[in-house]
């Protein structure tokens, strides 16, 4: 591949030019932003906002219900807004069943205890309102559910995969669980043409430019995915001479943004020079 | 779920990751990976005070 275009890359992601306001604009912006480690997805805010404070994303979290994290892109943790979250779930929650089961099986948790999980899980949720890791583990204990080793966190997957939780509002230093048709409301089916087409767009507004290996690599989605996604927005799009594709009417890519320290980043993207 | 790929904060001069950066006790340490102008590494330990700003601690 020809040299990655990385001022465009960092003008996409909101690294170089005029810095964004709001924890929530730079998740409209990124799409999804890595969850996996609380504080990486508040540093991943702070280098693209001026006047935010990790207060702000708290806040956002939980009084607003403006942002979320849950299990989305590749299986992994994202903070993402709420009203992206129906869509992207839908689109990506599908791959994540196979491995699920297939952890689940190896931590000696059955179908039927599985299940048996995910039941006690939503009673709990719906009645106690937002649950802590701990809280939940406990419930699970006392169900007679299997939560030792890994067991536990696979089944707060599986419950995510499923749509029934997603992360919520903070309780002091931890995040807490929640249902989603408690904390979202009842969830609209997803049109998966029209999902597609918004992921390959909004992947490009806040990645770009790339190609659809970019974009199947990132969602964890099947190229044919992204291919469909970026076929349905071609006449949005432009391509470039690198063979990457950008949306016509990107802006001008901005000067290189002064020194600044970053959140974590996947290897694999650093090399890309994709933060 | 995945875990793959690796998490590790980094500093970004001229669109170039060249340090490894952690917290730990309230404290910034950047690990040089490449040399910086001493300029961009005094405006790294500047970024560091606002990290610790922005976090609250």
């Amino acid at each position: 591949m020809a040299r990655a275009p990385i001022a465009e890359r960092l003008t996409a992601q909101a690294l170089a030019g005029e810095p964004l306001g709001s924890p929530e604009a730079v998740a409209e912006r990124l799409l999804a932003v890595q969850g996996q480690d609380p504080r990486g997805a508040r540093l991943a805010v702070r280098a693209r906002t001026e006047g935010v404070t990790a207060a702000g994303v708290d806040r956002a979290l939980s009084e607003d219900r403006s942002l979320l994290i849950t299990w989305l892109n590749r299986g992994t943790l994202h903070l993402v807004r709420s009203e992206d979250y129906p869509w992207l779930h839908a689109l990506t929650a599908p791959t994540h069943f196979a491995g699920c089961r297939r952890r689940l099986q190896q931590e000696g948790i059955s179908e039927g205890a599985g299940e048996k999980a995910m039941r006690t899980i939503e009673s709990a949720l719906a009645e106690e309102g937002p649950l802590t890791g701990r809280d939940l583990r406990a419930r699970l204990d006392g169900a007679g559910v299997r939560t030792e080793g890994q067991a536990f966190i696979h089944l707060m997957f599986l419950a995510a995969a499923r749509g029934i939780l997603v992360r919520g509002p903070m309780l002091g230093k931890q995040h807490a669980y929640v249902l989603v048709r408690d904390w979202l409301g009842q969830q609209q089916p997803v049109d998966r043409e029209e999902a597609l087409a918004e992921l390959a767009r909004r992947y490009l507004v806040g990645h770009g430019p790339a190609d659809d290996r970019d974009l199947a690599r990132w969602a964890g989605l099947p190229l044919r995915d992204a291919r469909a996604g970026l076929r349905a927005i071609a006449s949005a799009l432009k391509q470039r001479e690198d063979g990457l594709v950008e949306l016509k009417g990107s802006p001008d890519p901005a000067p290189l943004p002064p020194p600044r320290l970053l959140g974590a980043a996947r290897k694999s993207s650093a090399r890309t020079k994709c933060w | 779920m995945t875990t793959n790929g690796i998490f590790r904060p980094f500093a970004l001069v001229d669109g170039r990751a060249v340090a490894r950066w952690g917290l730990a006790a309230g404290k910034v340490t950047i690990e040089h990976l490449d040399e910086v102008l001493p300029k961009d590494a005094a405006a790294l330990e500047k970024d560091a005070q606002r990290v610790l700003e922005y976090l609250g601690s």
